[in-house]
């Protein structure tokens, strides 16, 4: 297929399949990403159950909500009321009749009955001090006129960059000491949630197996991490505070309400109508919202895989000259991701517009009903404005109300993403037992390999290897000697057959304690950005300096080290061009060393190595195979030669195994003719 | 699935990590040094303007010409050497001259004269010293030209009555864009024209002008329809009821209304209503979505071109970079820019509203409009001291949240390692002490900008109650206001203070101060953005080390040899890595390169490929210096196959195409079998459309290398480096890649960089490297002749296995 076809094909796909496909490339571990309703409502129920990890200030936040929204609407009427009839337009106090005061509520009779007799000057300084008294304790002192905390910053037009302000955000309605209490607790409280929660799928992530973990893409899984866990914060607060203060409010408004027109029911038929109609309407756009943010956050994710691969191998793109193609390559992701957004943007403007029509024409018809009365003369004027507002009272609960579930279909969308993840089952616990340190060895019963995909990688491994020993592992490219290699630590678990250690199958134990006494060494070296010393003291953080410069001896790496200028100090980088990528490979043996475990595992490490360094590391290993089992991967002759044992693999199977000499002396043998390609080779 | 209950116990732990109220810690190593903070306001506004480069395309746009289309350069500020829009300015001077001289506008007193002539005379002689001028004089006259007009317009909305006033000034404006978008030229060919297209934020702010004018509109005929008419049965205003299409209802025919006359202005009003929003409803989902698009293309010019530069910067730079703090830089640092304009028109909107509400306060009361301005201290004030704060935080704050992002990624990214060495847990504590961490700096600045404004509005209000009492007690006694006759210029007429009066400046005062709080919370805000900004362009400003010297030319054709001649190198000073190394590689040679593990080999090739530059010495192709030649087609004619191998998480076939993306199928299927991994390709599910995942995991590190060998071989350059490409094969493979390679690379010139003998022995020349020097050189049989010779004791040394082996078998 030519490339220009390729990219018709690609055109002639449906969106949908398209936007599968892309899924699929972000992450292979979590393909099935439509939701039902059902589902939706279990995503929202288990991203609820958040609140119980934090039920005191959960519920502190609450009240102090509450107390925002009730506080000033019981205060601020007052002192305002009484500045205007009694200092400016100088009426005298109302008296006192029956035990209560006419235009006043009942709390606020002490203060009137104190001030009986004081003069305007005096109200009026009295006043002020009311005033300032609220300013510093709630931010206002009169109704319009309101300070509200928020520290929002500013963001940008993705997911990924709209989260900084998620992950922090707190604010109160209230201000002064109040609002700022209110603030930092909330702050606080929402920082707490998102902490657990991308700690937890941090975790889950980290203690899934190798063979899963080849599946996700780890632009992805940082996505998920960083940008998709913020989303639980809508489900977590509102979930409980729109429903109940929707319904308090609406309640009171209601109540006062009738209160004063008894007999006009119409704005309670209408406010309650409007909920479940709007509520219903915009239920239909649930399943196009959860998919559109989906499909964004899966282009967000493939972005940040780009970015994540691109600056991660700087170097291999610099030397094959594809600086312009990483940077294409991240142009189209991002652009793509961005207009994923903008469709989810664009559909939730739609949605808000719609609302505003939908509220607007309840509000038009509502108007039309009681405007005619008013013409009809059945009411006044000011009869209109009373019940407007009422109506504007109660009508944002009622829509706050119809608009929970819709809004929180895009959270869904996310959360999806991160139970996904959650849910994977963790490398497989087979079994609990803490393991002993190993006496004898290791050994292979007719174990097998299936990958998940159906490929058979091993069948009928069968050997034994014990302390004391080095094992070779020697075989064709592909042949299976990394996968045999990995079932000893467990990264894959055999399909058949057993691996028992000091006789005991290794499923048995518990993963940890296992790979406490079992150190792999692997192939392609990865390296941290610390100090060279902690590089080496990974797998042994307490070892002494005297250690640490043994082991790198032994891998023919301390000189170098100590010619740098910050010698064991050197700080590492991601991509280093202090330290070639030998040099690497023997930090990493020496890391491997270090680590006093009874089983070795090294996997080609002498493939970068010069043959001075080798001679001197396989001798090393001798004298350190003497109390431990040394399992050694290797093309080379003179690694292999030194062994106890060799193992010949072809096609996930032993051909061979014995010494080298024996193999060698066997006529025919596949060792052998391994043996004489390289001689011949090199002869 | 549930949680179990150790890690239901591990969640109560984090839920408890975040403090309930402190501020936590934050160690003083994770704190920004105190000279990379930027100081002062003015550089903060000064990274708002370095962004403008990002933004200037969508104000701009593209000129237009008939025949041609849209040209691909950006448009001119004004105009160019050659076209030309005089016509606005002689239009504007007829206007100018017409105006006055019909008497269009109602007559003005000398004070409103002055106030709407002179902004309008400026505005046309601006006009015509835009028009005439060209360079910075044109720069400067169009400044000069937009204060003009802000000024007329200002003057019309305010200060003149009269609705023919207010449409003089838009035909002002509307003449002014006109001559910026459309432009003539008269030359050879006769008359031609262009059009300025493409100015997205120019037609985005327009529209949104135009939408707000319409519903202030729509919101005052509502209101007087509903509240007069309707409600209370008065007839319309003249105008108005024209407008609604009953102008026999107008107050100029009819007393009061009837029950049927209402009821038709009702069916009216339903109509209006829901026609507004019905024709709103597209615009608004237009003009949001429109708005959006603006940003985010603004967001990834920024973004690509923060890639760019990174892809440019030497590995030197990269080594100590931490991959997380790209992808924090990329998403959240980049974004910012897409708030500077924004922030920017608030910002001016809210200085330009506070100073007039104060002078409208002034006007009826010095005192309380003194009051109000000496806001300003406090305001100040708090600037002053929380500003740098700020700014300090936002660093602190989002270095802090880069480590996170970092942390994450190294972890997954060597979660194989992790996992060896059963150090999940160790990972796991660090990936949640930089969680906290950064919760804690974000916490700190959030919590800053909070107490500020608290603060803020708390002496604000202060300040606004003794105001608000002082005028309560003139409300009382009645006192006259101050500047009477000024006041009725602005058209309130508050001759005494009273409840009316009292409310009207209550209202002006509340929102002066309002203005001045939200000033002060938007700049701090901006001091935030400006840090983002500030992290990237501390990558732009980083010079690429390696890049094209200014008369560079493109590497076109290699045709004889490669010289490197007394090329000396180092990566830190004191530690030579190539010492005063010379050879000449020729084409249709293979050029063994060996050595001990760190004597310079891969350094030699990097210097090849420039990704650096060599301290002295020089490195020549057919006699040309290489720095001579453009960086990218240096290396788009060299093909390397790395030692590491890394692979994309694309398909096979992408990932050998990756960067020779025009190769056909046949010369993929060569280079497949040159690798030597036909059988393999075809064996794959999806055989070569099959995608790798994340850096090609999954495939053995055989079949890597033998996929980078075919991607390097697929580029069909003459220069082709291999660095150890073969270590990780069998001999069988190796065998039949290097034989298959030697068949291809006939007229090429091949670098080898390996310590297998069966390898080295193939090559023409042999170069045997030591600590940075060639210490010998010459094909095998030379350097075995040499006795004592370091590559004859190499041989040896790799040999003598062998040969035990061979007698063995013998």
């Amino acid at each position: 297929m030519s490339d220009i076809s390729g990219v018709e094909s690609s055109q002639s796909k449906t969106r949908r399949e398209r936007e599968e496909e892309l899924d699929r490339r972000s992450s292979g571990l979590d393909t099935r990403t439509d939701i039902d309703a059902a589902e939706t409502m279990r995503i929202i129920s288990r991203s609820a159950r958040y609140i119980t990890l934090f039920p005191v200030r959960y519920i502190t936040k609450f009240v102090l909500k509450l107390g925002s929204y009730a506080m000033p609407l019981a205060l601020l009427p007052w002192p305002v009321k009484m500045l205007v009839d009694h200092v400016i337009l100088a009426e005298p106090l109302p008296e006192m009749v029956d035990g209560t005061i006419a235009g006043y509520p009942g709390y606020w009779e002490p203060v009137i009955t104190a001030l009986y007799g004081a003069s305007p000057m005096e109200l009026a300084m009295v006043l002020a001090a009311f005033g300032i008294i609220f300013v510093l304790t709630i931010g206002s002192y009169t109704a319009g006129f309101e300070d509200e905390v928020e520290a929002g910053l500013a963001q940008g037009h993705d997911y990924a960059t709209q989260v900084e302000n998620k992950m922090h955000g707190g604010q109160s309605t209230a201000g002064g000491l109040y609002g700022w209490f209110e603030f930092k607790l909330n702050t606080r409280l929402t920082q707490a949630l998102n902490h657990t929660l991308r700690s937890h799928l941090f975790n889950r992530i980290q203690a899934l197996s190798i063979t899963k973990l080849e599946e996700q893409r780890i632009g992805d899984s940082i996505y998920r991490v960083m940008y998709d866990t913020p989303q639980i914060n809508e489900i977590f607060y509102e979930v409980t505070h729109t429903p109940i203060m929707s319904t308090v409010l609406f309640i009171q408004a209601l109540v006062t309400m009738l209160n004063v027109y008894p007999d006009n029911l119409m704005v309670a038929y209408v406010t309650i109508g409007v909920f479940p109609a709007w509520g219903f309407a915009a239920a239909l756009f649930s399943r196009i919202v959860r998919r559109r943010g989906q499909a964004a956050r899966a282009a967000g994710a493939i972005t940040t895989a780009t970015i994540e691969e691109g600056m991660d191998n700087v170097l291999a793109v610099q030397s094959l000259g594809g600086n312009l193609k990483e940077k294409n390559r991240f142009g189209d992701d991002s652009k793509e991701s961005f207009f994923r957004h903008r469709m989810v943007s664009l559909l939730w403007i739609f949605i808000g517009q719609l609302s505003g029509v939908f509220g607007h024409i309840v509000f038009v018809w509502f108007s039309f009903y009681i405007i005619s009365q008013v013409i009809a003369g059945d009411m006044t004027a000011g009869d209109h404005a009373a019940i407007f507002t009422y109506y504007s009272y109660m009508i944002g609960p009622a829509l706050a109300l119809g608009w929970l579930w819709i809004r929180f279909q895009d959270n869904v969308a996310a959360m999806r993403r991160v139970f996904a993840l959650l849910d994977q089952e963790p490398e497989a616990q087979l079994g609990s037992l803490s393991m002993p340190e190993i006496e004898e060895g290791v050994e292979f019963d007719a174990a097998g390999l299936i990958y998940p995909d159906g490929r058979r990688a091993l069948s009928d491994i069968s050997f034994k290897a014990s302390i004391g020993e080095i094992v070779a592992l020697v075989g064709p490219t592909g042949a299976g000697k990394t996968s045999l290699a990995y079932l000893v630590p467990r990264y894959h678990v055999a399909s058949e057959g057993s691996i028992r250690i000091d006789d005991v199958n290794i499923n048995k134990y518990d993963v940890s304690s296992l790979r406490d006494q079992i150190t792999y060494v692997f192939q392609e070296t990865q390296l941290f950005s610390y100090s060279i010393r902690d590089n080496i003291r990974f797998g042994n953080q307490n070892a002494e300096q005297d250690e640490v410069e043994r082991v790198a001896r032994i891998a023919g790496i301390h000189d170098f080290i100590m010619s740098l200028p910050e010698q064991y100090d050197t700080r590492l980088g991601n991509t280093n061009a202090k330290i070639s990528v030998g040099q690497k490979q023997r930090i990493s043996i020496a890391r491997g060393l270090l680590r006093k475990s009874k089983i070795l595992i090294l996997d080609e490490p002498t493939s970068a190595l010069d043959p001075e360094t080798e001679q001197y590391l396989v001798s090393s290993l001798h004298e350190a195979a003497k109390d431990r089992l040394v399992i050694i991967i290797a093309h080379r002759l003179s690694t292999i030669a030194h062994a106890d044992k060799i193992i010949y693999l072809d096609e996930g199977q032993i051909l061979e195994e014995g010494t080298h000499d024996e193999l060698v002396a066997r006529d025919g043998g596949a060792y052998r003719r391994f043996v004489e390609l390289q001689t011949t080779a090199s002869a | 699935m549930r949680e179990s209950a150790s890690e239901r116990e591990a969640l109560k732990r984090r839920a408890r990590a975040v403090p309930i109220y402190g501020f936590g810690e934050i160690p003083d190593a994770r704190l920004p040094a105190s000279e990379d903070v930027p100081k002062g306001s003015s550089e903060v506004l000064q990274l708002f303007f370095r962004s403008w480069p990002y933004i200037r395309p969508f104000f701009l746009g593209n000129w237009w010409y008939p025949n041609k289309g849209v040209d691909t350069e950006l448009a001119d500020l004004v105009s160019d050497e050659k076209h030309n829009f005089e016509y606005c300015a002689i239009i504007g001077l007829l206007v100018a001259v017409a105006v006055p001289l019909f008497g269009i506008l109602p007559e003005l007193s000398p004070l409103e004269s002055s106030l709407f002539y002179a902004p309008m005379i400026s505005v046309v002689m601006s006009l015509f010293a835009v028009v005439f001028t060209r360079g910075t004089n044109q720069l400067i006259s169009t400044i000069l030209l937009m204060f003009c007009i802000l000024g007329l317009v200002i003057s019309a909305i305010f200060f003149v009555n009269g609705i023919e006033a207010k449409i003089l000034a838009g035909v002002f404006v509307f003449l002014s864009l006109a001559g910026w978008t459309f432009q003539y030229r008269k030359g050879d060919e006769g008359w031609t024209y262009r059009l300025r297209v493409k100015t997205h934020l120019v037609y985005f702010y327009l529209v949104s002008f135009i939408q707000r004018i319409l519903g202030t509109g729509f919101a005052l005929i509502n209101v007087d329809l509903l509240n007069q008419a309707l409600l209370q049965g008065e007839p319309l205003a003249p105008t108005l009821s024209a407008i609604l299409g009953f102008p026999e209802l107008s107050n100029e025919y009819v007393e009061s209304l009837s029950y049927a006359e209402r009821m038709d202005l009702l069916y009216r009003w339903v109509a209006i209503n829901l026609g507004y929003f019905f024709i709103m409803l597209p615009i608004n989902v237009a003009m949001g979505y429109y708005n959006m698009w603006i940003m985010q293309m603004i967001n990834q010019n920024l973004r690509e071109a923060l890639v760019e530069r990174w892809h440019q910067l030497s590995i030197t730079y990269h080594s100590d970079h931490r991959t997380g703090d790209s992808i924090f830089r990329i998403y959240q640092d980049s974004a910012m820019v897409t708030n500077v304009i924004r922030m920017l028109i608030d910002i001016t909107l809210r200085i330009f509203s506070y100073f007039a509400t104060v002078a409208v306060i002034f006007l009826l009361s010095p005192l309380i409009g003194t009051i109000a301005a000496l806001i300003l201290i406090p305001a100040f004030i708090f600037g002053y001291f929380a500003m740098p704060k700020v700014r300090e935080r936002s660093l602190a704050y989002r270095a802090a949240a880069s480590d996170v992002t970092a942390t994450v990624q190294e972890t997954f990214s060597s979660i194989r390692v992790i996992k060896a060495f059963n150090a999940a847990e160790q990972a796991q504590d660090k990936m949640e002490e930089d969680s906290l961490i950064s919760f804690n700096a974000a916490y700190r600045i959030r919590n800053l900008i909070a107490a500020v404004t608290i603060a803020m509005f708390t002496l604000m209000a202060a300040v606004m109650i003794s105001g608000e009492f002082t005028m309560a007690f003139w409300a009382r006694d009645e006192l006259s206001t101050w500047g009477t006759d000024l006041i009725a210029l602005v058209g309130v007429t508050f001759v005494v203070w009273n409840l009316a009066s009292f409310s009207y400046v209550r209202g002006e005062f509340r929102g002066s101060a309002n203005s001045l709080r939200w000033l002060l919370r938007n700049w701090m805000t901006c001091q935030d953005m400006a840090m983002g900004l500030k992290r990237v362009f501390d990558i732009l400003d980083i010079e690429p080390d390696i890049k094209d010297s200014p008369d560079a030319i493109p590497f076109e054709e290699f045709k004889n040899e490669i010289a490197f001649e007394h090329v000396n190198f180092r990566y830190v000073e004191d530690r030579p890595v190539l010492d005063d190394v010379s050879f000449t590689a020729k084409s249709g040679t293979i050029t063994a390169i060996i050595g001990p593990t760190g004597s310079g080999k891969s350094s030699l090739m990097a210097l090849l490929l420039r990704m650096f530059d060599p301290q002295s010495g020089q490195i020549t192709i057919d006699g040309q210096d290489i720095r001579d030649f453009q960086v990218n087609s240096l290396r788009a004619s060299i093909s390397i196959a790395l030692q590491e191998n890394v692979l994309f998480a694309l398909s096979v076939r992408d990932n050998i195409k990756y960067v020779a993306p025009g190769a056909t199928d046949s010369q993929l299927r060569d280079a497949i079998r040159v690798a030597a991994m036909d059988d393999y390709v075809d064996g794959l599910p999806d055989g070569i459309d099959t995608i790798l995942s994340d850096r090609g995991g999954k495939i053995s590190s055989g079949q890597k290398q033998r996929l980078s060998i075919a991607r390097a071989v697929v580029r069909d350059t003459p220069i082709l480096v291999l660095d150890e490409p073969t270590a990780a094969l069998d001999a069988e493979t190796e065998l039949k890649v290097l034989s298959n390679l030697s068949e291809w690379g006939k007229d090429r010139a091949i670098f080898l960089i390996t310590h297998r003998i069966s390898t080295i022995r193939r090559a023409d020349n042999i170069l045997y490297l030591d600590q940075g020097r060639i210490v010998e050189s010459g094909d095998h049989g030379q350097l075995m002749a040499l006795d004592d010779g370091a590559y004859r004791s190499f041989v040896e040394a790799e040999m003598t296995l062998t040969d035990t082996s061979r007698r063995l078998i013998t």
